[in-house]
């Protein structure tokens, strides 16, 4: 029997800030901050995972649950330091495909 | 296709980032902008605004200490501005300006201090839905360091419950005083989520309340306005 699979939702994000940060700071924070507002349980279930960033643009692409997606928006919304630095996580688009996600940004 | 408006920009005192801010603004989706100042905004900011996209509108923030201060006070600013929101940080306070009709929002802040927050309580949350008062969720306030997030939210769910309840309009806005600050119409709606509001009413909510509301007080603060539905023609 076919297994159905998990929908995902992509987002394109840019981080906008004072400095560049590196991929590894920004997937930091993302996981901080999930877990800050939803716990170890709200991590599971949102499943976030930064896929790509970009350090000179500053954009990256995040992975999570399709049902979740509302949720990951309102962890991205209550950012605002990265390694002690004020920023703004702004979604710029979001996407079934990073192939989709790429054209419409 | 929703046109959004943040009922709540803090004015940065500065014209040259507000400038930056209703650039920023048009660029994440907004429509309207309600900046919170100490005076109206001059008519050549709102074209400038218009320039980019945005319908600048004015707002005042009473933060009253008593009753007596409150009527004093929208006296003196109701013919003014399009927005007039009370810091509610007492209860005879918060129930005065949820019975008065020249109060259009009720904004309750978070704890700051050991004293005990003042809330939308449900008679609170009665006298704002007869006399059309809306509720408003701040994001700023959520991303205050010095804020006991848990706290303020369990509040914040408490004072929803409330004001669903009665059918208070709600409305959510970012409280932005800088670029930075700034989200997008879609990450502030999603805050809604986290208090147990649904996908839609978070959205009307930046959207379609603000509209209404604004609407509302254009008309009345236009010539010949008499009463609702009532005006002079000649």
């Amino acid at each position: 029997m076919p297994v159905r699979s998990i929908g995902k939702r992509y987002l394109a994000i840019s981080v906008e800030g004072e400095d560049s940060y590196s991929e590894q700071e920004v997937s930091y924070t993302l996981y901080q901050a999930v877990k800050g507002l939803f716990g170890d349980f709200g991590v599971s279930l949102l499943q976030p995972r930064l896929v790509e960033y970009n350090e000179e643009t500053s954009i990256g692409i995040i992975r999570c649950r399709r049902s979740h997606m509302w949720e990951m928006r309102a962890v991205l919304a209550l950012i605002t330091e990265i390694s002690n630095q004020e920023v703004a996580v702004r979604v710029m688009g979001a996407s079934g495909t990073i192939k989709s996600l790429k054209l419409s940004i | 296709m929703r046109r959004f408006v943040d009922l709540n920009i803090r004015d940065p005192g500065d014209t040259r980032v507000l400038t930056e801010m209703l650039e920023l603004a048009s660029k994440l989706g907004f429509k309207g902008i309600t900046l919170s100042s100490e005076r109206p905004q001059p008519q050549m900011m709102r074209n400038k605004a218009l320039s980019v996209g945005i319908d600048l509108s004015n707002r005042i923030d009473l933060r009253p200490r008593s009753t007596n201060e409150l009527s004093k006070a929208l006296r003196r600013v109701r013919r003014k501005f399009e927005i007039i929101a009370v810091c509610c940080e007492n209860k005879t306070v918060s129930r005065q300006a949820a019975k008065d009709h020249r109060v259009d929002i009720l904004t309750f802040p978070p704890l700051r201090t050991n004293k005990s927050r003042v809330g939308l309580d449900r008679q609170g949350a009665a006298l704002a839905s007869k006399s059309n008062c809306a509720y408003e969720i701040c994001l700023s306030d959520l991303l205050e360091p010095s804020v006991d997030r848990a706290r303020f939210l369990i509040d914040l769910k408490r004072d929803i419950s409330n004001a669903i309840h009665e059918g208070v309009p709600m409305v959510v806005s970012s409280g932005a005083g800088s670029p930075l600050q700034m989200r997008e119409p879609r990450a502030i709606a999603s805050i809604t989520n986290l208090l147990g509001i649904s996908k839609d009413k978070g959205l009307d909510a930046v959207s379609e309340i603000p509209r209404i509301i604004l609407e509302r007080n254009r008309e009345k603060l236009r010539l010949g306005f008499i009463s609702p539905g009532v005006k002079e023609v000649r």
